[in-house]
């Protein structure tokens, strides 16, 4: 096969290069060793000699000497006895210093593989991710079918698992919580410049306080709490958003939430204003409702409904005494109630409820 | 925006901050005249004259050490290696003098070095001029280290090692000094210890350097038409690293591979393997892989040197066999 010659690459950042002598003339018979032609780079003029002998053929459309070409243009042809010069031009040359030695023989490239994996005994293995996932949603992840590859379970897994077993299905916990101290304490909240905050609004604050210790029940998990709180405006309920409510103290959540609500009666809030909820409120006590179960909506994971404070006998230590008493509603995805979380988050409110001043302390 | 190639951008680092700053010179084989191997120098010898375009014979270990004790006094060399391999005949003065004299000095002594030079595997160049070594220096305490993929990242880098005062290893990987990026022509550089997130994605981090970042990103978008999302993460220093961005990263993705051409052990993977499973293990759901060149001398013949360096097929082999962990 004729063995084309073309402009060599001389440096590591030559683009291209002029043709400056031919030192044979076509249809000379050159000797391996033998200089063909001059070519002058950015750097310097340079002799280019041939690794093999042959005919020189230099086609009549090639580079003149003083033309300058990029690397890899045709410059000519050495040809053996038998051969001729091919009229179509080759396939794109190569940037290899030509003449160009014999074809390399190609070699399989040996596959470069990722460092691999030790194989594992039997019983099912689970990514840290997935079982992170299977405890927030409360999924029983030891029975299932793992879609990785050795059977492991991976996060889709457990997703898909949540979906499938209606661990969306709400599940409904109620308590009552001793209101009265923090009956006594809103009067003393009053200050100079605003109003006394409502009692959901103190509530309010010390959910997000209980929901730092159980994060499974907040649709963000730990990263933010942003509270829905829902608000009548007249003709309807209104859930406008309270945004990273956990970094908020009990003033700072009252004057937003009063100011929210203000907003929602006027109408005045922006679409924006009622997206992004993590955890959700609802209160009817100015109804006179006594107790009710909030609906779920998707994403939330929970939602607590608040009914009304009023006085009513209570046990205490064998006697029957009046106390301030509030029904406490927290409708949760179902694996919430399964592991255990929602009990826990509702008696930790129970609890702060009923010594507010530790939970409103910041 | 003016296009330029990776070794105009670094030139024009150079040139701009020479023009702006006298204590700066350049000491190297062949940067004087000649205009650098790797036309890292051109047309700054006709300009500056031999006072702060020092050709040297070859002699590592004399030029480095006299940079350090120039740099101790109050100029700013830049010692420019061609090819990097070469920087291992100045080993000694390196750490034990460049890296460590801040420290021993209380930081009375400023080290403001640059040690440049090309890196990596291509071009048949063989295992004397192919060689990486940024995980050897970031294993080091002393070095900054930075290893550009691309024109703008190398004149931002550049600017920033040649205005700081701690030595730096910068370093140009051969296969890219070609590449074309744009640059813009206003004033800018680049913090170290800041990864760039050269593509956002969903089901899988590639932490990639040097070559092995537009390698990432040709394979993250043929995979993307099958509906494979892939983030690309370029951390542009080892030293520092930012390994926060890959924290954030893999906490969405859940999924982590670091594709680097040099040797797996004691390299960036390693480390970047450590620190994720160490501070996010819970965000895994798959293990953390690595892809690297074979752990050999970088052969001189053409077809067996492609074959110990990762390419992109490798890259989209490793990247399917992580997604179907």
């Amino acid at each position: 096969m004729a063995e084309a010659i073309a402009m060599p690459r001389l440096g590591w950042t030559m683009e291209e290069g002029t043709l400056v002598e031919w030192l044979k003339a076509d249809g000379d018979a050159v000797e391996a060793g033998e200089i063909l032609f001059t070519v002058e780079s950015d750097k310097a003029l340079n002799e280019i000699e041939t690794f093999s002998g042959g005919t020189l053929r230099i086609p009549s459309d090639a580079p003149r000497p003083g033309d300058t070409v990029p690397v890899g243009t045709l410059l000519g042809y050495l040809l053996q006895p038998g051969e001729e010069m091919p009229t179509a031009p080759p396939p794109t040359p190569t940037a290899e210093p030509v003449p160009t030695p014999a074809e390399p023989v190609p070699v399989a490239k040996p596959k470069l593989s990722p460092t691999p994996a030790l194989a594992r005994s039997a019983g099912p293995t689970i990514s840290p991710r997935a079982r992170r996932v299977a405890s927030e949603l409360g999924v029983e992840w030891r029975a299932l079918t793992g879609s990785g590859r050795t059977g492991r379970i991976v996060e889709r897994d457990v997703r898909a698992a949540a979906a499938r077993s209606g661990q969306a299905v709400p599940a409904i916990l109620t308590t009552e919580a001793d209101a009265t101290e923090l009956v006594t304490l809103r009067p003393r909240l009053k200050a100079e410049d605003a109003p006394a905050p409502a009692y959901h609004h103190l509530i309010a604050k010390l959910a997000v306080v209980a929901l730092a210790d159980y994060p499974q029940l907040n649709a963000a998990g730990i990263e933010a709490v942003h509270l829905s709180l829902a608000v009548d405006t007249g003709d309807g309920l209104a859930s406008p958003v309270i945004r990273d409510a956990h970094t908020k103290n009990w003033a700072e959540l009252a004057a937003e939430a009063r100011s929210l609500a203000l907003q929602a009666r006027r109408r005045a809030l922006e679409p924006e204003a009622v997206q992004g909820g993590t955890f959700a409120i609802a209160n009817l006590g100015m109804y006179g409702i006594d107790a009710f179960t909030p609906i779920l909506h998707p994403p939330y994971r929970a939602a607590l409904g608040l009914g009304r404070i009023a006085e009513r006998p209570a046990v205490r230590e064998g006697r029957v005494v009046p106390r301030a008493l509030i029904s406490l509603s927290l409708t949760v995805e179902g694996g919430l109630l399964e592991n255990g979380a929602a009990a826990r988050f509702l008696d930790r409110l129970r609890s702060l409820i009923e010594r507010p001043e530790l939970g409103l302390l910041d | 925006m003016p296009e330029l190639t990776y070794v105009e951008a670094a030139h024009q680092a150079l040139a701009e901050e020479m023009a702006r700053d006298e204590t700066i010179f350049v000491v190297g084989e062949g940067i004087g005249p000649r205009g650098g191997n790797f036309n890292t120098t051109t047309g700054l010898f006709d300009l500056y004259g031999p006072e702060r375009l020092r050709d040297t014979p070859i002699c590592e270990r004399g030029f480095v050490g006299l940079c350090a004790g120039a740099a101790m006094t109050g100029t700013r060399p830049v010692v420019d290696f061609m090819f990097l391999d070469f920087i291992l005949d100045a080993f000694g003065e390196l750490i034990n003098q460049i890296a460590k004299m801040q420290y021993m000095s209380s930081g009375r002594l400023k080290m403001p070095i640059v040690l440049r030079g090309c890196i990596g595997v291509g071009g048949a160049a063989a295992t004397h001029h192919s060689g990486n070594y940024y995980p050897i220096f970031t294993h080091l305490p002393g070095f900054k280290v930075a290893v550009p993929s691309n024109p703008y990242d190398a004149k931002g880098l550049f600017k920033t090692a040649l205005r700081g005062d701690d030595p730096v290893l910068f370093l140009e990987h051969k296969s890219l000094l070609n590449t074309r990026g744009e640059v813009p022509e206003e004033e800018y550089s680049i913090p170290f210890g800041q990864a760039a997130v050269c593509r956002r994605g969903e089901h899988l981090t590639v932490v990639a350097f040097t070559t092995m970042v537009p390698e990432t990103l040709q394979v993250a978008e043929t995979l993307s038409g099958e509906g494979i999302s892939v983030e690309v993460i370029d951390p542009r220093t080892t030293s520092p690293l930012d390994i926060d961005t890959v924290l954030e990263s893999v906490h969405r993705t859940g999924r982590l591979l670091i594709a680097d051409e040099t040797f797996a052990p004691c390299g960036m993977g390693a480390e970047i393997a450590a620190a994720v499973v160490d501070r996010a293990f819970d965000d895994l759901d798959a293990p953390v892989r690595r892809l690297n060149g074979a752990h050999v001398p970088t052969p001189y013949s053409a077809p067996l040197e492609a074959a110990v360096a990762p390419n992109r097929e490798d890259i989209e082999r490793a990247i399917r066999d992580l997604m179907a962990e």
